[in-house]
C-alpha cells in the first residue's frame, strides 16, 4: 500500500478518533499489523490524545463567574439564593459539586428542585 | 421558562475552557462568553433538541469571536504562569500534561482550536466543521497537522523556544 502520506496520517487520525466504518478500521488495523512505524504511531497519537484530555481540565473545576450565570437567571431560569451551580466534578477529591444535587425543598425557594439536569450524562457529579 | 436554560448553564464550564485557549484572555473570554449565552437566549427556539448543545453553543461563540476580531480590539496574552491555567499537581501525570499544555499554547490559533474540539471537547468532526466555518475534509487535514505540530512542538525542547536571540534593531 503506497497512499499519499498525508492520507495515511488522516485515517490514523481517524481511526483514535474512532471515526472509521468496520470495514475501514479493518483495513487500517491490517496495515498497521504490517508496519511497525504506523503501529508505533498510532501509539504516540494515543499517548498524545491521553494526555491532551488533560489540558484546560482546571478551567472546568473553577467557579462560574456571577455575570455569567446571571444572563441566565435573568431569563427566569436560575433564582436567586439556590447556591451556586458549581463545575462538575469529574475526578475523585475534587472540589464539591453542587450541581446536580437537588435540594431539599427549602421554605421559600421554589426553584431548588429545578437544579437536577445541570449535569451533562457524560460528566456525572461524584456527590 | 425553558428547561434548555439548566442545559445551558450546565455547558459555561466548557464555553469558558474553549473561549479562554480561543482569545488566550481571562476577562476576554469571559466576555465573549456573557455575549454567547446572550444570543443563545436569543435563539433559542432554533436549537434542535437532541442535538449536540455544547457544539451549538460553540458555534455561537465562534461567531462572537469572529465579530469581535472584525471590531479589532487590542488583545493581551494570558500569561503562561496564570494561576487559572495552572494544573493541579497531581503525581505522575504532571510534567507530561504541563509539557503538553505548554506545547498546545504555542501551537498557531488553528490548530489549538482544531485540537480543543476534537480532542479535548470529543466533538464530532462535523461539529468541529460547522464550528470553525470549514469543510469536512479541512477539519480532518487540519487535525493531523496539528497533532503533527504538537508532537514537534514536544520534541523540541522548551528552553530553544525561550532563548531565542532578541532581533537587533537595525542600524
Amino acid at each position: 500500500m503506497s497512499a499519499p502520506r498525508a492520507m495515511v496520517e488522516d485515517q490514523l487520525n481517524a481511526l483514535i478518533d474512532d471515526r472509521l466504518d468496520p470495514a475501514e478500521r479493518a483495513a487500517v488495523l491490517a496495515v498497521l499489523a504490517r508496519s511497525a512505524e504506523l503501529t508505533a504511531r498510532v501509539k504516540a497519537l494515543r499517548r498524545q490524545q491521553e494526555a491532551l484530555r488533560g489540558v484546560g481540565q482546571e478551567i472546568l473545576h473553577e467557579p462560574v463567574p456571577e455575570r455569567l450565570r446571571s444572563v441566565l437567571a435573568r431569563t427566569g431560569s436560575t433564582a436567586r439564593g439556590g447556591g451556586s451551580v458549581g463545575p462538575c466534578a469529574t475526578t475523585a477529591g475534587a472540589r464539591r459539586c453542587s450541581c446536580s444535587v437537588a435540594r431539599p425543598a427549602a421554605s421559600g425557594n421554589p426553584a431548588a428542585g429545578r437544579r437536577e439536569r445541570s449535569c451533562l450524562p457524560a460528566r456525572p457529579c461524584r456527590r | 421558562m425553558s428547561p434548555v436554560l439548566p442545559l445551558i448553564e450546565a455547558e459555561i464550564p466548557h464555553l469558558r475552557r474553549f473561549a479562554r485557549y480561543v482569545v488566550r484572555d481571562v476577562d476576554r473570554a469571559d466576555d465573549l462568553v456573557q455575549e454567547c449565552l446572550t444570543r443563545a437566549i436569543a435563539k433559542l427556539h432554533t436549537w434542535t433538541p437532541g442535538t449536540n448543545l455544547r457544539a451549538w453553543l460553540f458555534v455561537i461563540l465562534k461567531n462572537c469571536h469572529i465579530n469581535e476580531v472584525r471590531r479589532q480590539r487590542p488583545t493581551t496574552e494570558i500569561p503562561n504562569d496564570h494561576p487559572l491555567l495552572n494544573v493541579p499537581a497531581n503525581q505522575d501525570a504532571h510534567v507530561n500534561l504541563l509539557e503538553v499544555r505548554d506545547a498546545f499554547l504555542r501551537l498557531s490559533d488553528e490548530h489549538r482550536e482544531v485540537l480543543l474540539l476534537v480532542a479535548i471537547e470529543g466533538l464530532q468532526y462535523e461539529e468541529a466543521s460547522a464550528i470553525l466555518g470549514v469543510p469536512l475534509g479541512t477539519v480532518r487535514s487540519r487535525l493531523s497537522r496539528a497533532r503533527q505540530a504538537l508532537r514537534d512542538a514536544l520534541a523540541e525542547p522548551l528552553v530553544a523556544a525561550i532563548a531565542e536571540p532578541v532581533p537587533r534593531a537595525a542600524s
